[in-house]
């Protein structure tokens, strides 16, 4: 069965911040409503306007798996289709272009989305006009371990409402 | 009040002033019974003590009305058009006819909110000016509201709604939304600045969750604004002219998020209506407007600036 890969995803490059403004500094505080951390944070103190920390944004390392930024991928096994990594509005014409080019056999397909890490707005609207166009092929697709953010794009969106996804595992 | 005319037609968006609990329900029940005798839907949209105090009023006719919280449904004063438009398109178009209540600009509400609010009112007069006949009545407390934010109401609205039904007073200036709009927001004080252009997306949106979960936000809404901020970065590059800034604050009781590009937002209401599945552009602001607590745009000849705040 087809096994697509992109090899075109977004380079990772870390995002450089520099404080602006006279009182950017780092200091650890003690959150308001937030269990107390170690080390500096963000979070405002008693009086203070900021509390900031550039060297926790440093250009080295922007945030945490920066460095390694995942391109995404479907899979198919033909019943069962697998999309991981992320998807974003620059990749949504291609993950368009795999999941058509992706063959579906029979009148149920499982949508894995496990290990989906991130999808936008235009990535949910790419899964939810191909479920659209299967279902008007009369195939039924279930979409199993889909992430909080992916339902929660879908609901938003109303996306539920003209794409009749069965989110869940397939039954039996 | 009076039920309206038979012979009105178009969008009559008026205020209604009230200074205590009597007040407020002399002047909403007629105008809720009104409708319901005429056969119209109904929706109300008040903070959860002005909706139980007006459905104990109301009694068994309280079934017959919508009744939403102004604090979730609008908590984003950006989110209520969408609701307004989802109303109008269930009972106008359908030709049952509508009359809304919807107090945005409620009591308790933070300056930054009732300023969002303002251009909310201006906005659901370009919304929905010159499409169909319905009803929107929005009561404003004078006694607890901040004077300036009642005269702004007045000059926000075309209609007053009184004992003798809504009357049209005096012209919205039609310069009134663009000025707003394009008003600059706010300076903040210290705040953590980056630049991002093409290929930063991922490096943006990984960047403000990181400053969020440091702000002690919990999973979820970290999660949902590095969403928000990916929609944004990426607006800023297919239509801000490829670039942007992304700047970071904290204050008081809040963490904010702003992103800035050089193109310019030519319709205000982008983002404020739910798009459709066919629908190419828009999705992402709309999609920002009901990820985030508190979403301000302002867009003039010199860019766009879209500030994010969250709660904390």
């Amino acid at each position: 069965m087809t096994g697509l890969r992109d090899p075109g995803g977004v380079r990772a490059r870390p995002l450089h911040l520099l404080p602006v403004g006279a009182r950017a500094y780092a200091r650890p505080v003690r959150a308001h409503g937030v269990a107390e951390r170690s080390g500096p944070a963000v979070v405002a103190a008693d009086g203070d306007p900021l509390v900031a920390d550039p060297a926790e944004f440093a250009p080295a390392h922007p945030c945490p798996g920066a460095a390694e930024e995942p391109t995404f991928r479907v899979r198919s096994d033909g019943e069962r289709l697998r999309l991981t990594g992320c998807v974003d509005t620059f990749g949504a014409e291609r993950l368009a272009a795999m999941l058509a080019a992706t063959p579906v056999e029979g009148s149920v397909v499982v949508l894995d989305l496990a290990g989906l890490e991130f999808a936008d707005a235009a990535a949910t609207r790419t899964v939810a006009r191909w479920v659209q166009r299967l279902h008007a092929a009369a195939v039924t697709v279930h979409v199993a371990g889909a992430p909080r953010f992916f339902v929660r794009v879908w609901h938003l969106l109303a996306f539920d409402q003209v794409s009749p996804a069965v989110f869940g595992e397939r039954p039996g | 009040m009076t039920a309206a005319p038979a012979a009105a037609s178009g969008f009559r968006h008026g205020t209604f002033f009230y200074r205590d609990e009597e007040a407020f329900l002399a002047g909403l029940l007629p105008f809720v019974r009104d409708g319901l005798a005429a056969g119209q839907a109904v929706v109300v949209a008040e903070p959860r003590p002005r909706l139980d105090l007006l459905r104990d009023a109301l009694g068994d006719d309280a079934a017959d009305v919508e009744l939403l919280d102004m604090a979730e449904i609008g908590a984003n004063p950006g989110r209520i058009i969408a609701v307004w438009h989802d109303a109008v398109d269930r009972h106008v178009e359908s030709g049952r006819g509508l009359r809304g209540v919807g107090e945005p600009a409620f009591a308790g509400r933070r300056p930054a909110e009732l300023a969002e609010c303002r251009l909310h009112e201006l906005l659901l007069n370009e919304a929905f000016d010159g499409g169909p006949t319905w009803d929107l009545l929005c009561p404003y407390d004078e006694r607890r509201l901040p004077a300036e934010v009642c005269a702004a109401a007045r000059a926000g609205h075309p209609y007053a709604f009184g004992s003798a039904g809504p009357q049209a007073v005096a012209d919205v200036d039609p310069a009134a939304l663009a000025e707003l709009f394009g008003e600059p927001l706010p300076t903040p004080g210290t705040v953590l600045r980056g630049e991002f252009g093409p290929g930063d997306v991922p490096a943006v949106r990984r960047t403000v969750a990181h400053f969020a979960g440091s702000c002690g936000l919990s999973r979820e809404r970290v999660e949902d604004l590095g969403l928000a901020a990916c929609e944004l970065a990426t607006n800023s590059i297919r239509h801000g002219g490829g670039a942007g800034t992304v700047a970071m604050w904290t204050q008081p009781g809040a963490a904010v998020v702003q992103f800035t590009d050089a193109g310019r937002l030519a319709d205000p209401l982008t983002g404020r209506r739910r798009p459709t599945l066919g629908q190419t552009g828009g999705r992402g602001l709309y999609l920002v407007h009901q990820l985030c607590d508190l979403v301000q745009i302002r867009s003039n000849d010199a860019g766009t600036t879209v500030r994010l705040t969250t709660w904390l």
